[in-house]
Order: C-alpha cells, then sequence, then structure tokens
C-alpha cells in the first residue's frame, strides 16, 4: 500500500503510473473507474474522456440469480488512446430492456486524437487515425488500419488486414505483409511515423515507453 | 485514527497545488456559476459545467452527462424536457471571435431546445433552436443561430453553418448533403417506436449518472 503515496510524491508527472505500468493523464475525465480494466503498459493521454459508469445494470435472472456484472471497458496491454477521445460503451434495447453493453480493446491498438468510440470490440494490432468516429457495436477485427476522418457506420464488422476510410467507412484496401512488423520500422519510419521506433499496428512498447 | 488519516491528505494535497499551482484545480470547479432554473426531476451530472451570466433553464428528465459543458455567456440556454446531453458536447456560444470575425451575425437571444434532443458527445451547438425529438450526432457543429427542425438526425461529423435554416424530417448525413425522411414523416408508428426507445435510455441513466442538482442551484 505504499505504493500509491510514492507515485504522489513523484515530482509533477503529468501521468500516474500504475503498478502494472499503466500511464493515466492526472486529469484525465474517467467516471466509473472501478468498471474500467487497463491491460498494463496501456497510456490513457490528456482530456480522454472514459465513461466506465456507464454499465449494465445488475437484472435478477429467472432463477433468483443475481447477475453483477457490472463491467464496462477493458483495454489490453501495450494499448494508446490519445488525446482528446472519448471512449463510452454502446447501448441497444434487448428484449424490451435498454442494456449498456461491455466494450473490449485489445492490445497494441493505437487510438488516435479525438476520436469516438462506441464499438463493441477492437482486435489487436489496430491503428485508428484521428478524428474517426466508431459508431455503436461497430467490430474491428486484427491488424486493421482506419485511416484519420472515418465514420465506421453502426453495427459494421470490419474484416482482418483491411484498411478502411471514408464518410461513412468502407474496406478500400489490404494492410499488406509487414503490417506492424518490427523489421519494417526503418522502412516505416520513412512513410510517415517521423522516423519514431514503432510502427503503425505493431508492438507500441517502445511508444508507450516514450511517453512521460 | 480518521482524523490523522484526513490530516495527512491535507497535508499531501497542499503539498500538490504548491507544486502544479497552475493546473490544480479542475475545469468544473474555477468557473463562474450561472444562474440556473433547474427542474427537480432533472439529472445533472457533478462533473457538468454551466457558467455563463445568462439563464439556464433545464426541464424535467433532461439527463447531463458529466463534463459537457452548457455555456450562457452571450445568451440564455433552455433545454426541454427529456433531452440527453452526452459528455464533451457544448451547448452555447462560446468564441465569437472564431465564427463572427466581423461582428454581423445576429445572436440569438436564447438558445432553445425542444423536447426529448439528443445531443452527442463531441457535439458543438450554436443553434437558435432545435426541434423536439431531433439527434444530433458525435462531433456535429451547428453554426451560431442555426434553426433545426423537428425530428431532423444530423449524423456524425456534420456541419450546419451560421444563420442556416434545417426544415422538419431532414436528415444529414455524408458530406453535408441532406434529405427528407419521408418514411418518418408519413409513418408516425416509427415517431412512436422510436420516443419509447429514448424513454427507455432516459430511464436507464437515470439510474447510471449521479445527479448532483444542488451544486448548480
Amino acid at each position: 500500500m505504499s505504493r500509491p503515496s510514492a507515485a504522489r510524491k513523484a515530482p509533477k508527472g503529468e501521468y500516474i503510473e500504475t503498478d502494472s505500468g499503466n500511464k493515466v493523464w492526472r486529469k484525465a475525465n474517467i467516471s466509473g473507474a472501478p468498471n474500467i480494466t487497463l491491460g498494463g503498459r496501456t497510456v490513457i493521454r490528456e482530456d480522454v474522456h472514459l465513461r466506465g459508469d456507464l454499465h449494465r445494470l445488475s437484472t435478477t435472472k429467472e432463477d433468483g440469480s443475481k447477475s453483477s456484472s457490472s463491467h464496462s471497458i477493458s483495454i489490453g496491454r501495450c494499448s494508446v488512446v490519445a488525446a482528446g477521445c472519448v471512449i463510452k460503451p454502446p447501448c441497444r434495447v434487448s428484449r424490451g430492456v435498454l442494456t449498456y453493453y461491455p466494450m473490449k480493446i485489445g492490445d497494441n491498438v493505437f487510438i488516435g486524437p479525438n476520436s469516438t468510440i462506441q464499438s463493441a470490440s477492437i482486435s489487436s494490432h489496430v491503428h485508428i487515425g484521428e478524428h474517426c468516429v466508431l459508431q455503436p457495436f461497430s467490430m474491428v477485427r486484427e491488424n486493421v488500419k482506419i485511416l484519420p476522418h472515418t465514420i465506421v457506420p453502426a453495427n459494421m464488422v470490419i474484416p482482418s488486414n483491411s484498411v478502411v476510410g471514408g464518410r461513412p467507412a468502407r474496406i478500400i484496401g489490404e494492410v499488406g505483409e509487414g503490417w506492424g512488423a518490427a523489421g519494417g520500422a526503418s522502412a516505416a519510419g520513412g512513410a510517415g511515423t517521423g522516423g519514431e521506433s514503432w510502427v503503425e499496428g505493431g508492438d507500441l512498447r517502445e511508444l508507450v515507453r516514450s511517453i512521460r | 485514527m480518521d482524523q490523522q488519516a484526513s490530516q495527512a491528505k491535507r497535508v499531501s494535497t497542499s503539498g500538490t497545488s504548491s507544486n502544479r499551482a497552475s493546473t490544480a484545480k479542475r475545469s468544473s470547479t474555477n468557473v463562474p456559476k450561472a444562474p440556473t432554473s433547474l427542474d427537480p426531476n432533472a439529472i445533472i451530472a457533478n462533473h457538468a459545467v454551466l457558467t455563463g451570466i445568462h439563464t439556464i433553464s433545464v426541464a424535467a428528465g433532461t439527463v447531463i452527462h458529466p463534463h459537457a459543458r452548457i455555456i450562457s455567456t452571450y445568451s440564455a440556454v433552455d433545454i426541454g424536457p427529456g433531452c440527453i446531453v452526452s459528455e464533451k458536447a457544448v451547448i452555447g456560444l462560446s468564441d465569437l471571435s472564431q465564427d463572427d470575425p466581423e461582428g454581423d451575425l445576429e445572436l440569438p437571444e436564447i438558445i432553445k431546445i425542444g423536447q426529448n434532443v439528443n445531443i452527442e458527445s463531441g457535439t458543438i451547438v450554436e443553434a437558435a433552436e432545435i426541434g423536439e425529438n431531433t439527434l444530433i450526432d458525435v462531433d456535429v457543429k451547428l453554426g451560431a443561430g442555426s434553426v433545426i427542425g423537428k425530428n431532423c438526425t444530423i449524423s456524425a461529423c456534420s456541419v450546419v453553418p451560421p444563420g442556416e435554416t434545417v426544415p422538419d424530417y431532414t436528415v444529414i448525413y455524408g458530406n453535408n448533403q441532406r434529405r427528407l425522411n419521408k418514411s418518418l414523416q408519413s409513418t408516425p408508428v416509427i415517431l412512436d417506436i422510436k420516443s419509447k426507445g429514448h424513454e427507455k435510455q432516459l430511464n436507464v441513466l437515470q439510474r447510471l449518472v449521479p445527479s448532483n442538482l444542488a451544486k448548480w442551484q
């Protein structure tokens, strides 16, 4: 229990770092924190809104047992949520009751600045550009690149290895060989990542380490 | 024991505030409060922000999410019954210099939002009026003095220019294209189902979002 106080004393760190290496911006707008799981080494940057308070209300089942799964957002390892994003679980009417559904985001997912995410699930190694909107119950499979300013409509399923863009989003290509491959780091560095040592869709550990 | 703990907490908080004096206060606590007239059945989250000098009135059953901002610096704001204002949404004119560099726009005296309007996150509402049952999706910008009709759908990232009038039953989609939602216009049953869904959403939100009306009265 001495860890939190040690973290508080850290000289003007902008991030709160947890035991598992998550870095959360001090003033990130997080509501319902008990319902949010961060997998470790995940970064929540400035002005991000996480709506953990929108969870499934406990319902009494037919056999009288109460289901109390109040889990709402889980984010995997080494993912980065950039500045100004809004992440809130989707809701719909099912069997006459409006329910919020838990949202799952995988590992090594990069969510670009000012995006709004209401997906049902996002798998691993997904790169989402800036100002994207992922509408309720969209699903994103592995190794997907979502171009900036894309609006993914509600209930769309994006198959793995695809590139999507547009308003509304369409599949406009495949990510091809070497997506996120560490070996391609130098090549991808020339292709827009500014010579940094991380690749879109690749292992974001280096990026997470560089944020402090 | 309790005293000790609270003392320790006080010491530690004062320590952090001196370290980061410029960023110590949260945005929801250091802004001037607006004069308000709130219905006791409205839900206004603790971290919502209501600021300005004109009156902000919120009717019964409306849910204002945390970190939504309502600004009445230039005009009063009147939010009708059963509305949902999501996080990061801004209602009211905040920065005139951007929209109105010459100052020749006619500013609305009151921003009037009708019944059962759903305003999604990231939206900037500077419109003079929004008709009932209208859905304003994510990241929409409604320019100063625009008038949005009843039963409209403004889809994500659309922009309505200042002073524009959007007729009833309009759908704005894609690259700011428009069409009329004729099926909604001709079949009142759809409207009925939609309003039932909205009611359900309000009921759930009233249980999920803790209200702190006292803060704003």
